[in-house]
C-alpha cells in the first residue's frame, strides 16, 4: 500500500478549542498537512497558539470545531493506537520527568510499551550516551538544572525511535555548545529514519537547525505564511509576526539595498564565502 | 524539616553504609524494630542508640540533624507521661530510650538509603498500586515543594512579605496560597498529560543496576 494518503502523517482542519479558563485558539488559514519526513516549525508570537496546536496533534486536546488526523487516526479518541510511534517534547519539563532515576525516566515509555527490559536498558543507555548525559543516569529528575531536564525529555522521547517527533521549545534554556550537538544529532536521526518532526521555537537562528519549512501564526492563531525557512525571511517581512530574522539574512538584506547581488542564504559561512569570493573577485 | 536536604544526603552519601544494599538495611531495620518493641527494661534500648549513634558517626551522616529528628517524638512522650500515674525514672527511661533509639534507626536508614532504592525493594513485595501510589507521593512532594518555594520567593522579591505589617503579609500570602492551588492543579494536568502520552498503566518500572 504505497498511495499517497500513506505518506500523510498530520492533517489539521480548521480547528479551534476553547480552553474552559477562558481562551480560546482557531487555528485557522493555511492548511496544516505534514508528509512523511518533513521537518516542521511553528513560528509565532507568544500566546499566538503554537502549543495549543501540538497539543492538538498530541491528542491531550478535543477541537471544539475542526478535525484532526495523525498517522491516520483521531489522536483525542484513538491516542492509545499511535502513541508508541510519536515522541513528544512539551514546553514545561518539570512535570515530564516521571522515572525514580534519569535511566529509569528515560526507560520510562518504552517499558510501558512493552519492550523488552534488556533491549530498552541497553537503547537508554545509548541515548544518554549520544546527548551527552550518560553522567546523569543516577541521578534524581528533581535535582536536574533546567536545561538537563529538558536534554533528559528529549533521550525520553528518542529512545521510542518514532515516526513523528512533536517538540515544543526542545532546545530553550540549552547551552550553546550542547544546542549544536542535539541538533546534529536530530539532524543525523531524520536523515537516517526519515522522522517526521514539528517543533516550535523563538530562536530563528537555529530554525533552520530544526526545520527545512516553516508554518508563521497571527497573534489570533491563523497560520498566514508557510514557507521553507529560506523563503520565510527572504521573502516575507516577520515583523509583525514579532519575529526577527537571523543576523545572517539582515547582513544579506542590507548589502542587496545597497545594490550588492548576493544569493539568500541563511548559513553563516556560506554567506562568508560568497562575501570572500565577491571580494577576491573585486580585488582582481 | 528540610526533606530536601534529607534527599540530597540519602543520595549523594558515599560512605559504607549508603553503598550496602537497601535490602540488608531494610531487614536490619525490621530486627530492631521487633527488638526494641520487645524490650522490657531500658538496657537494650540504650544499647542500640549507642549503637546507632556509632553507626551515624561511622556512616559521616550530619549528627546534629540525625538527633534533631530523633528528639522530635521525645516532646510527645514527655506529654503523654504527665498523664501516667505511678511514674517511675525506670518506666521514662525504658520509653523514652525506645521510641528515641526507634526513631533513629528510621532517621539514620532514610539518610542512608535514596528513595529510588527503597522503591526498588518495596516494588518487589509489595502490590504495584501501593508503590505506584508512594512513588507518586514522593514525587509531587518535591514538586510541590518546589512550587511553593518559587511562589514564597516571587513574593519576597516582589516586596509581598513585610513582617511589620502582618495583615498586609497575611493578605498577600493568602494571594500567594490561591495562585500555588492554581499551580498545584495546572501541575497535575501536565503530569496526567505526561501519563498518558508516555503509555503510563499503573506501573513504575524500575531498572535499578541490575543491567550492568
Ligand atoms: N490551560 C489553559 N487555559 C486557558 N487558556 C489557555 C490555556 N493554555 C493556553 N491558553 C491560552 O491560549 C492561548 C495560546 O496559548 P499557547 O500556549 O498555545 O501559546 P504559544 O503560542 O505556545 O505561546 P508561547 O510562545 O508563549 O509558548 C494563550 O492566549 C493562552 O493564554
Ligand atoms: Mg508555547
Amino acid at each position: 500500500m504505497n498511495n499517497k494518503n500513506d505518506k500523510i502523517i498530520v492533517s489539521l482542519k480548521c480547528i479551534r478549542h476553547a480552553y474552559t479558563g477562558g481562551g480560546s485558539v482557531s487555528t485557522g488559514g493555511l492548511p496544516f498537512t505534514i508528509t512523511r519526513g518533513q521537518r516542521v516549525a511553528v513560528l509565532g508570537p507568544n500566546g499566538s497558539g503554537k502549543s495549543t496546536l501540538l497539543r492538538h496533534i498530541l491528542g491531550l486536546l478535543k477541537p471544539t470545531e475542526g478535525t484532526v488526523e495523525v498517522l491516520g487516526v483521531n489522536p483525542a479518541s484513538q491516542y492509545m493506537k499511535i502513541r508508541s510511534r510519536i515522541g513528544a517534547v512539551m514546553q514545561n519539563t518539570d512535570e515530564q520527568l516521571i522515572g525514580p532515576t534519569v535511566l529509569d525516566d528515560v526507560a520510562f515509555a518504552p517499558l510501558n510499551f512493552g519492550r523488552s527490559a534488556s533491549e530498552t536498558y541497553r537503547k537508554a543507555i545509548d541515548i544518554l550516551k549520544r546527548l551527552n548525559i550518560y553522567e546523569l543516569k543516577d541521578r534524581l529528575p528533581h535535582y536536574l538544572s533546567g536545561g538537563e531536564r529538558r536534554k533528559v525529555a528529549l533521550a525520553g522521547a528518542l529512545i521510542l525511535e518514532p515516526d513523528l517527533l512533536v517538540m515544543d521549545e526542545p532546545l530553550e534554556g540549552i547551552d550553546h555548545a550542547s544546542r549544536r550537538e542535539i541538533s546534529n544529532f536530530l539532524q543525523k536521526l531524520h536523515a537516517e529514519t526519515e522522522v517526521t518532526m514539528i517543533s516550535t521555537t523563538h530562536d530563528m537562528d537555529i530554525v533552520s537547525d530544526l526545520a527545512d519549512c516553516g508554518y508563521v501564526m497571527n497573534q489570533s492563531g491563523g497560520l498566514e505564511i508557510y514557507g521553507t525557512i529560506e523563503e520565510l525571511f527572504f521573502n516575507h517581512d516577520l515583523h509583525s509576526f514579532n519575529l526577527a530574522p537571523p543576523a545572517t539574512v539582515r547582513i544579506i538584506k542590507i548589502l542587496q539595498r545597497h545594490g550588492l547581488a548576493i544569493a539568500p542564504t541563511l548559513n553563516a559561512e556560506v554567506l562568508s564565502n560568497r562575501l570572500l569570493e565577491l571580494l577576491h573577485s573585486e580585488i582582481r | 524539616m528540610d526533606l530536601n536536604y534529607i534527599d540530597y544526603i540519602s543520595i549523594s552519601g558515599r560512605s559504607w553504609l549508603h553503598r550496602s544494599p537497601a535490602g540488608f538495611k531494610i531487614l536490619f531495620l525490621s530486627a530492631a524494630v521487633i527488638i526494641l518493641l520487645s524490650a522490657t527494661s531500658w538496657r537494650l534500648p540504650a544499647i542500640v542508640t549507642a549503637a546507632m549513634i556509632a553507626i551515624a558517626v561511622s556512616a559521616r551522616l550530619p549528627l546534629k540533624l540525625v538527633l534533631t529528628l530523633s528528639l522530635y517524638p521525645v516532646i510527645f512522650i514527655v506529654i503523654f507521661l504527665f498523664s501516667v500515674s505511678g511514674l517511675t525514672l525506670s518506666i521514662l527511661a525504658t520509653v523514652s530510650l525506645r521510641i528515641i533509639s526507634l526513631t533513629l534507626a528510621v532517621v539514620i536508614f532514610f539518610l542512608s538509603t535514596s528513595f529510588p532504592a527503597v522503591f526498588a525493594v518495596l516494588g518487589r513485595i509489595l502490590p504495584d498500586f501501593l508503590v505506584t501510589a508512594l512513588f507518586f507521593t514522593y514525587r509531587s512532594i518535591f514538586l510541590l515543594s518546589d512550587g511553593f518555594a518559587d511562589i514564597y520567593t516571587a513574593l519576597h522579591l516582589r516586596g509581598g512579605t513585610d513582617f511589620r505589617r502582618p495583615v498586609f503579609t497575611l493578605s498577600r500570602l493568602g494571594m500567594a496560597l490561591g495562585h500555588f492551588l492554581a499551580h498545584i492543579i495546572a501541575a497535575s494536568q501536565r503530569m496526567a498529560e505526561n501519563l498518558k502520552l508516555r503509555g503510563f498503566h499503573n506501573h513504575i518500572y524500575y531498572l535499578g543496576k541490575r543491567y550492568e
